[in-house]
């Protein structure tokens, strides 16, 4: 079959036009709630087309209305779960299928009401049905509490089958069923409250099933009470989705058992709540339980004590009634009469219906049957109710105690002897047992010993033991009988056997000799159901056995008690260990760490706040490790840069030139620890000084690396030539080959003819100097454009030359001056340095110095120094 | 605002392509610039303006990777025009030569006008 996509959920039915009840039907599954509305509708169903106390068989149409639901149904969960995908989804269909089934064997069971049909199809079907019963209520209640749903992992799975075993373990304890009927009645809604998810769903669901079961409950009831109002298929009918539904809730029950304990579990993983835990444990709970266990005793004992007397007191009714018709004078005279006038059974008839409308009031559906010994050669008499089963309805002569495979025993009373047969009968659904006494005379005497070949002779018993026939056999092979009689067996007065019946001698004329003893019987069978359940057994004659299960209940109560107390004391113990134990290691770590053990990590196993501690803890120590290692690596960093800083500043001329006739002045300030700015002076011949400055792009160890080793090259350019044009081609070359394209460097050679106060110079990219003229009040541009160094090789630099007077400024500098930047992104720039300088020309260099690095902080306004500054001033004078 | 990351638009034309620029010409900005105008070369552009008139700061680098693309532009044979300078950035690009290589105009329509 092509499965098709399981988003695609609506079936077939739909499209064929089945209206849109089908897909209410469909959804069934889903909505367990639905399910079991149908189910009531399906029932209701039959109901109203079964005519109360009908005896003719059901019309087509009643078979047609009463199937067609439950077939529906099947067809469609079995469609649906080959069409699902989903582990949930055919869950769903399958637990449909199985409820259509189900629903449709207890339809037609009930519908056929034959007794022996419905024995036969319990016993084949029904016997393999009902494990699936048991499936069915599982997975109703599973799919109630989600368990499976929307997921179903390894553990769900587990979970699943566990519950299964746990339920056909559990489901034959009757007890234990008693007690979660007792539990589901008083606690049942309260139950849904101590589980965490889907509350009002279950008190829904609760709610539902609760009135589900108990209009079954009533509606049952009713019909007991007046079983002609309706057919006992209906009771049947009743009874068994009433147990389906009990099965249901048990499970329910046990599924939120387990999800309390999943949900003390999850609770258990915090730490407020582990804490708490162990209080209870140790405290609260046992003390809750046994409280519990002590109730659960008084609980069990009064349903105990109210059964004893229950059962008592019925027997003792019974008794009382069987006595008042034996003693009664009217029996006297119907015997009397009716063998007078040749027809006592229907005198004995009529006097049995008045007895049972006596009877009824006390035992409602209770039938009478009074049984009189027959007379000499005769048939013996008996009397039926109106209720009497038809199998009692036969008549019977006696002697009857040929009957077949009856237990045959021997019984003595005032001297008479008589064959006792006993048989069990089957009643409706109970087994009762019916007794006959036959008077052993002549020709019973022959039967016997021509049916068991011995011969009879009587004695009382040696040993006062029980009643017994000896078998005896002489020298000849002959055997014979002696009938043993226990002392107990004289002047009984008659005997309780299993509960279903009861025997009471009667006083009547014997049909040999005429003479009276107590013979036949007077049967009542009583209708237990509304009495009590047969399943209940005690030792009616011990007095004292109340008292003594009193004590058993003390004993268990105490030594369930003991092991709660031990049990909690342990759990209680071990979750406060595991605690102080988390506390501890959180102690050891923390001092480990304070010693400085970096790599100690503390080990807690425990899933709960402590954990999370403890994790937390680790990382912060592996973090405070990185941290610190982080730390020593930043420090050499500072180190570094700091000695790469002196480096520099040892690269740099220590002091300016004290020449004649100059005044010479610098100014240098990296913007960070090492620059990538440089200037420098060179001594030449000829009274001449070199005047150089530069700038890396860029700044930091990289810049002043590349600083260094143009200074390098410099001094051993003008070891070979320092005239400005080799000096430059050089130096470009230089650049060019140890620096990538995007480094380059500006440079700016000048060289001064001290006494003959003429310039030289070339500039490859650096800022012009200026040249202030005193005489002329003018600033000028010592222009000489071209690319920094290292962009193109072999690049010639023109030289330009200029004249000083005394008075002029020669003022060399960076870009880091040009380049100051205020608060509002705007740069100093060239006009305001070239306007300063033109304002302050007539200071000394050294104030001139000092105005100038004043007017840049002023205009910066706390702005951080984007770039390195260079400055040399030169005045002639 | 001194450090506000350099965002560019192009807009292509004919025969050349005109980039502007907002923000800070520094050492990322500057390899954006080149970025695109490596990517135009490749589409077959080879002449370029550059309008600088949202961008009033330049350091050293993107200078120097200016200068990278001007020699690129001359390899190909093209022309590189700036328009939009403030005085500053206008003078320090005739220090540093790139205003040897290159046309600097005012505005952008001078700079298309020059180029037509």
């Amino acid at each position: 079959m092509l499965l098709k996509d399981p988003t695609q959920t609506e079936g077939s039915f739909s499209e064929k036009g089945v209206s849109r009840v089908m897909t209410a039907i469909k959804k069934a599954p889903v909505k367990n709630t639905v399910g079991l509305l149908l189910i009531l509708i399906a029932a209701s169903g039959w109901l109203l087309c079964l005519k109360p106390g009908a005896e003719e068989p059901p019309s087509v149409q009643s078979w047609l209305v009463v199937l067609f639901l439950p077939v529906m149904i099947a067809g469609v969960s079995l469609l649906n779960f080959w069409r699902r995908w989903d582990l949930g989804q055919r869950l769903k269909a399958f637990i449909s299928f199985y409820l259509s089934l189900y629903g449709l064997h207890l339809l037609v069971s009930a519908l056929v009401r034959s007794p022996q049909l419905q024995a036969s199809v319990k016993r084949g079907l029904l016997s393999l049905l009902d494990p699936l019963a048991a499936l069915l209520a599982i997975t109703l209640t599973i799919s109630f509490c989600r368990l499976y749903y929307p997921r179903h992992g390894k553990r769900q799975k587990i979970l699943f089958f566990a519950i299964i075993g746990l339920f056909f373990i559990t489901l034959q304890a009757s007890g234990l069923f008693l007690l979660l009927i007792i539990l589901i009645l008083f606690q049942g809604l309260r139950l849904p409250w101590l589980v965490t998810v889907s509350h009002t769903s279950r008190i829904k669901l609760f709610l539902i099933l609760a009135g589900f079961w108990i209009s079954l409950f009533f509606f049952s009831l009713r019909s007991l009470l007046r079983p002609e109002a309706l057919p006992d298929a209906t009771i049947y009918l009743g009874g068994e989705l009433h147990y389906l539904f009990m099965k249901t809730l048990f499970v329910y029950i046990l599924l939120l058992s387990i999800r309390m304990a999943v949900s003390l579990v999850e609770t258990s993983q915090r730490l407020r709540s582990k804490t708490a835990l162990s209080y209870l444990f140790r405290a609260v709970l046992p003390i809750v339980i046994l409280i519990g266990v002590i109730l659960v005793n008084f609980i069990f004992q009064g349903v105990y004590f109210k059964f004893h007397n229950l059962y008592q007191g019925t027997f003792q009714r019974l008794e009382r009634h069987g006595e008042r018709i034996i003693s009664g004078e009217r029996l006297r005279q119907l015997i009397s009469s009716s063998t007078q006038t040749g027809d006592p059974a229907l005198a004995l008839n009529s006097f049995a219906a008045e007895e049972e409308r006596v009877i009824a009031a006390d035992f409602p559906g209770t039938f009478l049957k009074i049984q009189l010994t027959p007379s000499e050669g005769g048939q013996g008499i008996v009397a039926f109710s109106p209720s009497t089963p038809p199998e009692f309805r036969r008549a019977e002569t006696l002697p009857r105690w040929f009957m077949e495979n009856m237990s045959p025993n021997f019984f003595a009373e005032k001297g008479k002897k008589f064959f006792k047969c006993i048989k069990n009968k089957k009643i409706r659904t109970e087994d009762v047992l019916l007794q006959l006494y036959v008077p052993i005379t002549g020709e019973a005497v022959e039967e016997i010993e021509r049916r068991y070949q011995v011969t009879l002779r009587f004695s009382p018993s040696p040993t006062g033991a029980d009643s017994a026939i000896n078998l005896q056999q002489d020298t000849e092979g002959h055997v014979s009988a002696t009938i043993s009689l226990p002392p107990s067996e004289q002047g009984q007065q008659g005997a309780v056997t299993s509960g279903a019946y009861l025997r009471l001698p009667l006083t009547i004329t014997d049909w040999e000799n005429g003479g009276t003893s107590q013979l036949g019987s007077v049967q009542l069978f009583p209708s237990w159901k509304d009495v009590l359940s047969s399943s209940y057994s005690f030792d009616y004659s011990d007095p004292n056995s109340y008292l003594a299960n009193t004590k058993m209940m003390a004993y268990v109560t105490l030594i369930v008690a003991l092991i709660i107390i031990i049990i909690s004391s342990f759990i209680g113990g071990r979750i406060s260990k595991r605690i102080q134990q988390s506390l501890d290691s959180l102690v050891i770590g923390t001092r480990k760490i304070g010693e400085g053990e970096l790599d100690y990590k503390i080990g807690i196993k425990s899933r709960d706040e402590f954990y999370s501690l403890a994790t937390s803890f680790n990382l912060m120590t592996d973090n405070l490790k990185k941290y610190m290692a982080e730390m020593v690596e930043k420090e050499r960093i500072e180190y570094d840069i700091k000695t790469a800083s002196k480096i520099q500043a040892s690269i740099l001329p220590e002091r300016d030139p004290s020449l004649e006739g100059y005044d010479v002045i610098s100014y240098f300030h990296p913007a960070k620890e090492v620059g990538g700015d440089y200037y420098d002076y060179l001594y030449l011949p000829n009274n001449q000084l070199g005047i150089v400055i530069g700038d890396v792009s860029g700044h930091g160890i990289a810049a002043g690396l590349l600083m260094s080793m143009a200074k390098s090259c410099l001094y051993n350019q003008v070891k070979t030539s320092h005239q400005v044009e080799d000096v430059l081609f050089a130096m470009n070359n230089m650049v060019n080959e140890l620096l990538h394209k995007r480094l380059l460097m500006s440079f700016c050679y000048t060289i001064l003819d001290l006494k003959k106060r003429r310039l030289t110079y070339s500039s490859a990219g650096h800022h012009f100097p200026y040249h202030y003229s005193a005489s002329e009040a003018t600033l000028y541009n010592l222009e000489s454009i071209a690319y920094p160094l290292g962009v193109r090789r072999n690049s010639r630099y023109d030289k330009k030359t200029a004249h000083l007077k005394p008075g002029d400024l020669l003022i060399f500098y960076s870009d880091g001056i040009i380049e100051t930047m205020d608060n509002k992104d705007e740069l100093f720039g060239f006009e305001r340095f070239e306007e300063l300088i033109v304002r302050d020309a007539h200071l000394p260099p050294t104030e001139l110095k000092q105005s100038i690095l004043r007017e840049l902080k002023e205009f910066a306004r706390g702005t951080p120094q984007g770039d390195d500054i260079a400055l040399i001033i030169i005045k002639v004078k | 605002m001194l450090e506000q990351e350099l965002t560019l638009t192009a807009r292509k034309e004919d025969k050349y392509a005109v980039i502007t620029t907002e923000g800070y010409i520094n050492n990322p900005g500057g390899e954006k610039i080149a970025h695109m105008c490596y990517q135009l070369m490749d589409e077959g552009y080879k002449h370029f303006i550059l309008n600088f008139s949202q961008s009033k700061v330049i350091n050293s680098i993107g200078i120097s990777i200016l200068i990278e693309i001007i020699e690129k532009v001359l390899e190909l044979k093209g022309s590189l025009s700036f328009c939009g300078l403030t005085n500053t950035i206008a003078k320090t690009f005739r220090i540093m030569g790139l205003a040897q290589y290159t046309k600097i105009f005012p505005t952008e329509e001078e700079a298309i006008k020059a180029l037509s």
